[in-house]
């Protein structure tokens, strides 16, 4: 449900085919653990490196190589906020690939996704996902979702959105709107959820798209709340076909903005077109 | 090198679906595997349920009936052939993993998929 709120456009919206310039190197000392030393909640995620994963949810199976399943997805943060593939229907669990050299997790538009195996609510938030959209029903199958028990309160889902281009969408219930920009199928996306200004803003390849007002934290019903789903949307009924390079969620504090450009230049080095 | 170099579809009717499903389990699958809607029509609830994996060589053979070297141990030939009476299947290449080519199968089966929706939101 899209609500009333405003929304200020503060970027020109870009086309696709549009080139951005490339992003300087990343410090060579950066790591996405940097962010977690304040007792951060979420986790980080490096989806190049398959020793960061296990075949099998349980933790067995060993690391998955090329065409393997990934039921468990390894938080290397402090956190363990790992995320699982689905308790009962192991077909749902996304696949290893290694395209062009570069590893990466595919969510096969069917049915696959990973779940946080915890919650994760903060009324600060920020999500940074490096990805890359193969296939889109372009109704509401989402890269990722933000869920409370699957319900539509207190949820939100960032959805590959609407033809003929790609457009990023923040479909949201209680929280503001990020109306459907044009943008690329493949990047570097992040989300910013800042209780301070009561604002949501949406990011792309470094790029801020859009900021919406609005956002009332420290309700149940709009904050942030609950599981943390890849691949589908709240309601786990529509799957996006994408391929994932890396990915960072973090709660408890808003990133500066040098650390904004460094992780976000960390996930760019993991992008698999 | 891997061994899992196919993409495999498989369609079983709702009536069939606890039957496929238990025989799945003595071949490693979880308990609740085809989870995805299918229709004629689009519309739920669902006449026929997909799942869509990746397979092996041989775990293709035993679906086509021309390998039964994966079964285990106690399992008879004779149940599992009865289990293949039951699906509906495509089989393509790795690389054909992901949606449109289970939408390909799902169609020359006559069936779409369907959407619950109180899901759809």
């Amino acid at each position: 449900m899209l609500v009333g709120l405003s929304t200020a456009l503060t970027a020109p919206r870009r086309g696709v085919g549009s080139v951005s310039p490339p992003p300087p190197p990343p410090p060579a000392s950066f790591s996405p653990d940097d962010l977690f030393n304040g007792g951060e909640v979420g986790g980080w995620f490096d989806a190049s490196d398959f020793s960061t994963m296990t075949v099998n949810r349980d933790g067995t199976g060993g690391a998955p190589t090329d065409t393997d399943p990934v039921g468990r997805l390894i938080d290397q943060g402090p956190n363990g906020f790992n995320f699982l593939g689905d308790a009962g229907d192991n077909t749902k669990h996304p696949t290893a690939r290694t395209i062009n050299g570069r590893n990466c997790i595919l969510f096969d538009g069917v049915n696959d996704q990973l779940n946080s195996a915890a919650t994760v609510t903060n009324d600060d938030m920020t999500i940074i996902i490096a990805a890359t959209v193969l296939v889109s029903d372009n109704q509401r199958d989402s890269i990722f979702s933000h869920t409370s028990g699957g319900s539509a309160a207190g949820s939100y889902q960032f959805e590959a959105d609407t033809a003929p281009d790609f457009l990023g969408e923040l479909n949201t219930s209680g929280l503001p709107s990020l109306p459907p920009q044009p943008s690329s199928i493949s990047g570097v996306f992040t989300l910013q959820f800042d209780s301070a200004a009561q604002t949501v803003s949406l990011r792309d390849d470094g790029t801020l798209i859009e900021t919406a007002t609005g956002y009332a934290p420290g309700s149940s019903s709009t904050a942030p709340n609950g599981t943390f789903i890849l691949g589908t949307n709240r309601g786990q009924a529509r799957f996006l076909e994408y391929r994932m390079g890396a990915l960072i969620v973090l709660g408890g504090r808003m990133l500066t903005s040098e650390e904004i450009t460094d992780a976000e230049t960390w996930a760019t080095a993991r992008l698999v077109t | 090198m891997a061994n899992r170099m196919n993409t495999l579809v498989l369609i079983v009717s709702s009536a069939n679906r606890p039957l496929v499903r238990q025989f799945g389990g003595l071949l490693g699958f979880f308990p609740q595997t085809y989870t995805v809607g299918l229709s004629s029509d689009g519309s739920w609830p669902p006449t026929h349920w997909g799942l869509n994996t990746t397979a092996s060589d041989a775990f293709v053979g035993l679906v086509q009936g021309t390998d039964y070297s994966i079964l285990p141990g106690g399992v008879p030939k004779a149940q599992a052939q009865a289990i293949r009476s039951l699906l509906l299947y495509g089989v393509g290449t790795i690389d054909d993993y992901g949606s449109v080519f289970f939408d390909q199968v799902v169609k020359s089966h006559g069936l779409q998929r369907a959407y619950n929706p109180e899901n759809d939101i």
